[in-house]
């Protein structure tokens, strides 16, 4: 019986009704072990990202890497049209002008930064996701709202439905709520 | 919420107990370099000069940058603002100082600009290159500058009242006129004062690197003043990471502005490749200017550049200090490289340049920690001290 119920709901949600008790509730949740889990808010808090040690993705280097690979590719572009594929004197300058390669390169270098941010925080996150698990239960529409919501998955090693569910209770709510899929 | 700021006064904001003793350090060191400017005065009045103009511009920019960004940060808002604007304001407060400091650049004028003696070399530039325009411009840059230190300082001294006592000063009508007004005159002063050493040579964006690298020199300033008063209680509590975080960003926002305004110039030069102007290049990329200019695409660019992308770095402030002190002394090294080049018999290095830096340094400093500590240092009538003061307890701002 256990087990199906641990694989049958996507986590256990817990509803706040300020910012200041989601972020201590997350705190807690963080110290407890937990770590597959989300807080849900009508306005960003950064207070909450932190807790939840939420600004360690991986982000950061898809862009890196993307922004190095326009650059690079925008540069070796210019070098190939005007060094090889097509040879022109401009004013007698040398072929390989690099003053003049800068501007594009930092250009692309932007462009394809910016992308792989927007793409690469989209594939990370999952997106496009029509439907949410967390919309099956009717309560979380007040997320948009007046309410804060702090979910655990169940599919973090530490989750267990009692346990956590006592551990819930202990950050004095005004709700909890099991998730179906 | 309201009960708690009440318990809160002005006398909670002091200055940290050892302002007056680094007051009379930095006075004592303005002093010993007086007196060094004296003797390398008398022993090269030229290079001392070169030294003192070097220094001047540093200091005016410091002065004038902390200025523009009081008045940005009026306009903008933010709790970064908050948090720095009392260093911005003692900053903006030296300029009486640098007002008095000028006067040597002004009695010897003949020794720095060759065209003083010898208006024939000022070709087309004649009607706009003369003595008595250029003093009435000298004069007219700080009667701007000085009205506009003076009625935003005297602002928020007002405000610094509990709100029955008068009306809420308004501040953003003025700062708007105000950075235009910046932007116009710090360009027509560093033509002025820096440019026209070199009177057959013009640049249209020379004043913007000007006001970039001032922007840069006053957040960086910002950084080492604010960090020190994180080591005092109460500010310990009140300056968080994420002013820091604001801080840093904008300091990675102003070097790269002031690579890209740096680098268009050199751009747009060499793309033109004309006698008249690409000389003045060639001449600061040769010999030993080379390294020195290498230096500045190395430390005043690349490095903080590629540091500052670190969110980490830019949310504490022990880890920006090094990093502001750095970019700090490169926009002497900055100045120095528009400096001296200019002049026949430039020399890489020479000991009396040192003298004018210290000095006026030292004098500036005294300056600026006397100016600081004459208010409390938050703004405690502002209406968004509030959430400077609260942050951190969950409420988003």
């Amino acid at each position: 019986m256990k087990k199906p119920l641990t694989t049958a709901i996507y986590g256990l949600m817990a509803e706040f009704d300020n910012s200041t008790d989601l972020v201590v509730a997350t705190k807690a949740a963080y110290a407890a072990g937990y770590r597959k889990m989300d807080a849900y808010s009508p306005f960003p808090i950064e207070e909450a990202s932190e807790a939840l040690g939420f600004h360690k993705t991986r982000v950061p280097l898809i862009v890196l890497v993307g922004g190095l690979l326009g650059g690079s590719g925008a540069y070796l572009l210019q070098y190939w049209i005007n060094c090889i594929a097509y040879p022109l004197n401009v004013g007698g300058r040398p072929w390989h002008s690099w003053p003049a390669f800068i501007v594009p390169t930092f250009e692309m270098t932007v462009l394809f930064g910016g992308l792989s941010g927007v793409i690469g925080m989209f594939a990370l996150n999952g997106l496009p996701m029509p439907h949410h698990p967390l919309f099956n239960v009717d309560r979380f529409s007040a997320v948009t709202r007046d309410r804060f919501f702090l979910c655990v998955e169940a599919d973090d090693p530490q989750f267990d439905l009692v346990g956590t569910y006592q551990f819930m209770e202990s950050l004095q709510p005004l709700s909890i709520s099991e998730v179906p899929h | 919420m309201s009960d708690e700021m009440l318990q809160l006064t002005q006398a909670d904001f002091v200055v940290p107990a050892d302002t007056p003793r680094w007051q009379s350090r930095a006075l004592l060191v303005g002093i010993a370099g007086v007196v060094f400017c004296l003797i390398a005065a008398y022993a090269d009045l030229d290079q001392f000069l070169r030294g003192y103009l070097i220094a001047y511009m540093f200091c005016i920019g410091l002065t004038l940058g902390c200025l523009a960004l009081l008045m940005l940060q009026y306009l903008s808002g933010g709790l970064w603002g908050l948090s720095i604007r009392r260093i911005l304001e003692a900053a903006a407060k030296c300029l009486p100082l640098m007002f008095v400091l000028f006067l040597p650049i002004l009695i010897l004028r003949n020794h720095l600009y060759a065209w003083m003696s010898d208006p024939a070399m000022t070709h087309g530039n004649s009607w706009y290159l003369t003595q008595t325009k250029w003093i009435s411009r000298w004069i007219l840059y700080f009667v701007i500058w000085g009205f506009l230190a003076y009625t935003l300082c005297k602002r928020g001294d007002r405000q610094d009242a509990p709100k029955a006592a008068g009306t809420v000063p308004r501040f953003q009508g003025l700062c708007g006129i105000g950075l235009i007004l910046y932007a116009l005159s710090i360009s027509f002063a560093s033509v002025d004062w820096v440019m026209s050493l070199d009177p057959h040579w013009g640049s249209t964006i020379y004043g913007l690197i000007f006001l970039a690298g001032e922007g840069l020199s006053a957040l960086c300033f910002s950084i080492i003043i604010l960090t020190w008063l994180t080591g005092y209680s109460p500010y310990k509590y009140i300056i968080k990471p994420t002013q820091f975080h604001d801080l840093g960003k904008l300091t990675l926002a102003f070097v790269m502005l002031f690579a890209y305004f740096s680098f268009s110039q050199w751009l747009i030069i060499w793309s033109g490749n004309l006698p008249d102007e690409i000389g003045w290049y060639l001449h600061r990329i040769r010999g030993g200017w080379g390294y020195i200019i290498l230096g500045i695409i190395v430390l005043h660019f690349a490095f903080p550049f590629a540091l500052l992308l670190s969110r980490e770095r830019k949310r504490s402030g022990i880890r920006l200090i090094g990093l502001a002190i750095l970019i700090l002394f490169m926009r002497l090294v900055d100045i120095y490289w528009y400096v001296v080049p200019n002049f026949r018999d430039a020399k890489l290095f020479s000991v009396w340049y040192l003298a004018a830096p210290i000095g006026l340094c030292g004098l500036w400093l005294a300056n600026f920690f006397y100016n600081f500590r004459q208010r409390p240092l938050l703004p405690l009538y502002e209406p968004q001290i509030d959430s400077l003061l609260h942050q951190g307890s969950g409420h988003g701002h």
